[in-house]
Order: C-alpha cells, then structure tokens, then sequence
C-alpha cells in the first residue's frame, strides 16, 4: 500500500491544527443577530471609535467604565450584567422613558443611543402588515403610543413579575424585554420581515433558541387551517410582507410562542393597566359551543355559519399577532392599528367600539346591508343575521322571566325582571377571550341565555 | 533518497524535539558577574557600547530593567525579553507557534499607542489621556503592608517596573533594584506556593503573587507548557497572593468587595476575577472552556487555586478561575486596551467566546 507522502501528512497536521486554532474564525448565534450585524448592529454613539460595530462594550462594560470613566449615558452606578444602563427601573407604568430600560437606551426614534442617534422599529402592523402612516418610531415610541383614549401596552413591570415566578434562567435584575427576546440571538426581522429564519423572538420557556427559524416553528407547522390576513390595501397579498401565500408558512408560530405565558395551563397573569387579571387563552382546545370549550378563534373554530369577511370565509384559526400587537398600541387590548389589510375605521377603547376590531373580519350591519352605521350589529343579533340569537322575542332572563331583543340594553336585570335601560352593548361584554353565554359569572347581558343556544346549554361566543 | 523537503522538515522537528527535551532553564541568573554588573561604569576610561548609556546605573548594573529586557526572544532563551526596537510577532494572540513575545507581551506598541499596555517609565512616554491607574482606589497592600504610591497617585506619575509605582518588588522601596532585591540571584521557578514576603520566592519577583513559572516565560505555550496563575474563588477577594490581587493594588475599583461586584455570582456589576467557573451549574455554557475535553488554553488562562503544578485539562475543580490576565497582557500588546486578542475590533469579542461560549 503506498504510504502518504511526509510533506503531505505534515500539511494535513498543519491544516487540522489551524482548524483547531482558538482564533478560529465562527460565525455563531451572537454574530448573526441583529446586535451583532457587522453593518446594523450596535453601535453606542459615544464609544471610543476603536470598538467595531456589533462589539459587545456597545452594550456591556466589563469594568463598569472604560478607561477610568463611564461613556454616555453616565448614570453613576454600575448595573447589573455590566450593561451601561439599568434592565428595569421598576416603574409600575407607561409612559415609558429612555431610562426605564437599558433597551430603550437605544430603541427609540429620538435620543438613541445608537448612531447616528435614532434607530426605527416600527409596529407590526407596519412592518408585517404594511400599514404604513409615515411615522417614525421606535420600540419606546411604540410603547408609549399616546393616541386615543385607551392606548395599551405590554406593562414591563407585569412581565418582569410574571417572568421571574414562572420562568426560573429569568433575572428579575434583566431587562423585562429579554422574557421574549434573546439580545444576543435575535435578528433583524425588519429587515427580512417575509423571512422567519430572521425571527427576533425565544420563546420564554426555551430562551437561548430562536423560535420560528426551525421546521415545526411556524403557523402553517401548527395548524393547517391557518389563513394569514390580507396584506394592507391588497385583497390578493398576504402577511408578512405582501406574500403570495397564505398558509402560514412564513410567519413564527406565535401561538406557541405567546401561550407560554397566556395559556390557560400556565398561572394567571395580573394586569396593572386593566386592573384585573387576565383571560386566559385555550387556543387548542376543541369542544365546539360549551362552556368547557376552546376559543373559536383557535382551533374550535367557527361552531355556526356567521357573516365573514374574506379571506375568511371559510373556517380558519388565527394567530395572535393577526389582531394583537406585541409591544403597545394606540387602541386598548393591544389591538393593531390595521388588521387584515385595512386600518380600523375608528380607535379601539375600553368603553365600546371594539367591534372597529372584529368588523375587520365580520361583517356589521354597515357591510352586510348598507343601512346601518359602521360598528353597528343588530343584524348579527336580531333577526336578520344568520346568527340571530335574540331575535323575536321571550328570551328567557337569568331570573326566570323573559326578555325582549331590546331589553337587554342596559346595565343589569331590572326589578321588573327587564333590562333597565337602552345603551349599545360593548361587545367586550360578550365577546373576549374564553367567552360563552350565559354566564352566569358574566357581566349583564352576558347573563342571558339566546334563543339558539345548543343542547349543551352554553353557545360559545369567541 | 529524501527529497530537500522532507530534509527540512526533519531539520525543524529536530529542533523541536530538542526544544523539547532541554528541560527548563534555570529561573535565576547564571554566567559571570560581568553580564550584569560593572564595578566601575568603567572600562579603560570609557563607557562600553554593550552597556547603557546614563550610568552608573543602581547595583552597579549594566543597565536599567528596560536595558536588559529588551531584545527579540528566541527558543531556549535565557532573557525574557519584554521591549524591543522592532515591532515582535504577536499574531492574534501571542500564542501561536511564530510568535516572539512572552507571557506578559511587549511595550513595544505602548510607544505609539498609550492604550495598548502599561506606560512604563523609562520605556515608554507618559499616557497622554490618563492621569492616574484606571479604578484607582487608594490603592491596596501588598502582602508586606506596602501600598502603591502610599496611597495616593500622584498626577502624571507614571508606573514603574518595580518599586512604590511599580508591580515588581515592594512598594515601600522607591528604588526598583531594592524593590526587588535577591530577586535575580534566588529565584528557582517552577512552582511559587508560598511566596510569603520574600521576593525571590514570589511568582516573577511579584511581591507575595503565588504562581507556577514556566521556564520559557510563556514562549510560545502550549496547554501542557504554560504560567499557571493563582486564583481564589472569592470575587472581591482580600487575599494578596493571586494574580488578579496584584492588578488590584493600582486598579482596585475592578476588583473591590464582593458589594462592588454586585454579589458573589450573576448578575455582576463588573466582569468577575478570582471566580470559578465551576460555579456554574452542570452544562452551563461556561463549561465548554477549552472544547470537548476542556483542554487549557494558553491564550485564554484561567487561574487555580493549586498552582503546584500546570493545568493542562480543567475540570471546574478550582480551576477555571478568571484572572485579569484571562483577557489582559500585563505588559502589553497590538490591541486595544492590551487586550490577548482583538476585542475591541471583534464583533463577537474574539476570545470572549472561548467562555461565554453560548455567544459566538
């Protein structure tokens, strides 16, 4: 048998040592992120310029200082983590400020941190969606959303609180936002927005793996009856990004992703802005109309034919992020700016009009006939729906007597066994997540049995 | 008939095995008096070219420290060389099999760029943007009560190699040859277990620093052939004899009480030093340190608390100790901040990763 030339055998030690070689040249998780991006990553402003973009001291000072005093933002004390800034300062609510996270230090659209001084992300229904209204923001400006009477936004000092008691890798001394994200893995998905390979998100009980990078990651691998809404102003494009497609395929999985902390399995969530504790979410759960049933957003959908817009004309599950911003929103319960393909026709609060949310896939009376006014549903509930649960009348009330359509109108069950008054019903009342009717938990008319309730007693009514 | 290729290479695996099997050279001084000393600064009425100039110099040496430590180190050198006139070879760690520099690096770029090293006196100008040690804090003892500068730095006052202002020797003798007398003529290398207050038995003449010496001074190392530093795992640590209590003397603001750091583990307020990564929970990313087989890697020293011997695996058994020197040449180097490695113009901090091994 010839034997391997010396030279040759030497060149091949020569090549394994090199490969070996702690110098090695890796492109690992932190070097593809969107901190570690050669060309966007970060960048302080006020670091000594020999720290390449992307370098860790652009967020890390490893001596609480850099050559004998601290760069700007000079806040006095070291933090934790050797960050240049504190993870949270605790503050109980919005609005937020640069100072309130080391995050915001940088992701604003005014007075960052990064050069050249403003770095932008927009909402999701800007960036996945294509709602785009001209403004420039970035993640603090989206927290701190100051239009409309009920803005909302993910309170950091709920997610701290709630992370830190169910997720134990999680530092109550990080910054809250880390709960979702992994500083030192997520990427650039503005950038690459119908990418999923590009997600930013971990999923909380998996923090030190992206999620929706991998096979099995993304809304179409979690169900198959997923339908992405319509890209803004399109009716033949879809989310993300105007794609052609609609399956699903090209959007994390943020079902999953969200019900590590919002499904029903897990503790309850205490919210700050709300007030009360929040529902919890059974996305997966079947059971069509029963009070033991799952969401018919989810995977119990649609139990009775009703008034659907397209591309839902068919029987579909959602995503979360198809109705619900991450960070904050100008309408209350998160609710986007613009869902499926069209902006809402008037803020979502508190106190009424979420039916500007639902009616971007239902149809109100204002889509169905023409007569009524937008967010109006009679037609969906009284008699000429395909619905109609209070049609007629002698609906039976939660005291035995009974109503008519109208009756239910009020605050609550008069003396008289009727309703006490003739405001709108907020749809809120009857319609959230978990929903069915009667409840007899619920807030009046929740309360009220409808006249086509199954034979399980309970008609499940989101 | 071998070919002329196959004649080099047995010519250098030659000089390697011969490398090899030398042994360590004595840490000590050998030879005749007259390689050091001249009782006279005096030769027939004149100076010799071979010493330096502005004598006579203190201990009736040839030179300074710097007159004698500098040069280009060699294989089987018998000098540790740690100036020189022309730029060494560094690579990117100082590590690697064609490098010129030892275990402290050079000053050799601390002349053109102040922050690359230590701006020692007489070897290099003054640092023209710090007035004082970085994290100065008054200063701490050494193991014999001495204080940098008693205390107190004076402004622009620059370090010294041995001395009050100086890391070799004791503070309290403000001439360096006092400062680390007995040093040159007593030292045995190897292992430094118990220095004590006595210089010579002090790792490199650093006053109460225990340490293994390695009789190459760290030229060109190995994981089987290297320094092997002392560490506690104490973060904050009062002990005056691990390598990280040294820097500490000048630059205690980094090394201060346990409070400073934020504690004794995650989340620090400072990187740690004399703290075991053995710490960490069984599959932590911090023990990938050295691959697979956790093998000792010389351009990324962790320290022990037994330095009797040289760490060549390490098993997170007191072992895996952060030391300043983990990251930082003493002497210094081409990077920014004398960094090992190029840091500052890594994306993922280089050698940070060799560690924090999860963010590569």
């Amino acid at each position: 048998m010839p034997s391997l030339p010396l030279y040759r055998l030497l060149s091949l030690v020569m090549a394994l040592v090199l490969c070996l070689s702690p110098g090695a040249a890796s492109a690992g998780p932190y070097a593809q992120s969107a901190h570690g991006d050669a060309t966007a990553g970060v960048k302080r402003s006020n670091l000594p310029a020999a720290y390449t973009r992307g370098n860790c001291a652009h967020c890390h000072e490893q001596h609480a200082s850099i050559g004998g005093s601290e760069p700007v933002p000079a806040s006095g004390n070291a933090s934790d983590f050797a960050l240049f800034a504190d993870g949270f300062s605790d503050t109980a609510t919005g609005p937020y400020t640069t100072n309130d996270t080391v995050c915001f230090g940088c992701h604003t659209a005014g007075s960052s941190l990064q050069s050249p001084g403003t770095l932008l992300n927009h909402d999701y229904a800007e960036t996945f969606g294509g709602y785009d209204t001209g403004t420039d923001e970035g993640i603090l400006e989206v927290f701190n959303h100051a239009t409309g009477t009920s803005p909302s936004y993910h309170n950091l000092e709920d997610i701290q609180t709630y992370a830190a008691s169910n997720f134990a890798w999680f530092d109550p001394n990080a910054s809250p936002c880390v709960a979702c994200h992994n500083p030192h893995r997520a990427k650039r998905n503005k950038a690459h927005p119908r990418d999923p390979s590009y997600t930013a998100i971990s999923r909380p009980t998996d923090h030190e793996s992206l999620w929706g990078d991998d096979a099995g990651e993304t809304m179409a691998d979690y169900t198959s009856n997923y339908q992405a809404p319509y890209y803004y102003n399109s009716t033949t494009t879809f989310e993300p990004d105007g794609v052609a497609t609609s399956d699903g395929g090209l959007i994390p999985d943020y079902v999953t992703f969200c019900n590590d902390c919002h499904d029903k399995d897990m503790p309850t969530i205490s919210s700050t802005q709300l007030g009360r504790d929040l529902y919890m979410i059974d996305w997966d759960s079947l059971g069509g109309d029963n009070n033991t049933a799952g969401d018919k957003h989810g995977a119990n959908y649609r139990t009775t034919p009703n008034w659907l817009r397209e591309p839902y004309a068919s029987a579909y599950n959602l995503s979360c992020l198809d109705c619900h911003e991450p960070h904050g929103s100008p309408n209350a319960f998160l609710v986007r700016r613009s869902i499926n393909g069209e902006a809402l026709s008037a803020t979502v609060n508190d106190s009424g009009g979420r039916g500007n949310q639902c009616r971007q896939c239902h149809k109100d009376d204002y889509l169905v006939t023409g007569k009524g006014d937008i967010n109006e549903w009679k037609d969906q509930h009284h008699g000429r729906g395909q619905d109609s649960p209070y049609s007629g009348r002698n609906n039976p009330a939660p005291s035995g007597g009974t109503l008519d359509s109208c009756d239910c109108h009020g605050a609550s069950e008069g003396s008289d066994g009727k309703a006490n008054g003739v405001t709108p019903i907020d749809c809120e009342i009857c319609h959230h997540h978990g929903s069915y009717v009667p409840n007899p938990n619920g807030q009046w008319p929740a309360t009220v049995t409808p006249k086509n309730v199954p034979a399980s007693g309970y008609l499940k009514t989101f | 008939m071998f070919s002329s290729c196959n004649r080099i290479i047995i010519a250098v695996s030659s000089m390697v095995l011969a490398l090899i099997l030398a042994g360590p050279v004595p840490a000590k001084v050998s030879g005749p008096c007259s390689n050091c000393h001249t009782m006279h600064y005096s030769q027939d009425n004149s100076v010799l070219d071979s010493w330096q100039a502005g004598g006579p110099h203190q201990a009736l040496l040839r030179s300074d420290c710097g007159g004698c430590h500098t040069g280009v180190n060699s294989a089987g050198g018998s000098t540790p060389y740690v100036m020189a006139t022309s730029e060494p070879t560094y690579n990117s760690t100082g590590t690697e099999s064609d490098t010129t520099t030892l275990a402290g690096g050079s000053f050799y770029w601390v002349q053109t760029n102040d922050a690359h090293g230590h701006n020692v006196a007489s070897l290099t100008g003054p640092d023209n943007t710090l007035s004082l040690p970085p994290g100065f804090d008054n200063g701490r003892a050494a193991v014999d009560g001495s204080v940098p500068g008693s205390g107190s730095w004076p402004t622009d006052q620059q370090v010294t190699c041995a001395g009050t202002y100086g890391c070799h020797g004791s503070h309290d003798k403000p001439l360096a040859t006092n400062a680390i007398r007995g040093g040159h003529h007593h030292n045995q290398g190897g292992a430094r277990v118990n220095p004590g207050s006595d210089v010579p038995q002090s790792y490199r003449f650093l006053l109460g620093v225990a340490g293994y010496e390695d009789a190459a001074w760290e030229f060109r190392p190995t994981a089987t052939q290297h320094n092997q530093y002392k560490g506690v795992d104490n973060p904050g640590t009062s002990a005056t004899d691990t390598i990280s209590s040294l820097c500490a003397r000048c630059h205690g603001a980094y090394h201060n009480d346990a409070s400073y750091l934020g504690g004794s583990s995650s989340p620090w307020l400072r990187h740690p030093t004399d703290y075991d990564m053995g710490n960490t929970a069984a599959g932590s990313p911090y023990r990938d340190y050295g691959g697979t087989n956790n093998t000792y890697q010389p351009a990324v020293p962790v320290g022990s608390s037994d330095i009797s011997t040289v760490q060549e695996t390490i098993d997170f058994n007191g072992d895996a100790i952060v030391t300043c020197l983990s990251c930082h040449r003493a002497h210094g180097s081409p990077h920014y901040k004398a960094m090992r490695w190029d840091y500052a113009g890594s994306v993922t901090g280089g050698l940070c990763t060799e560690c924090h091994s999860n963010k590569d």
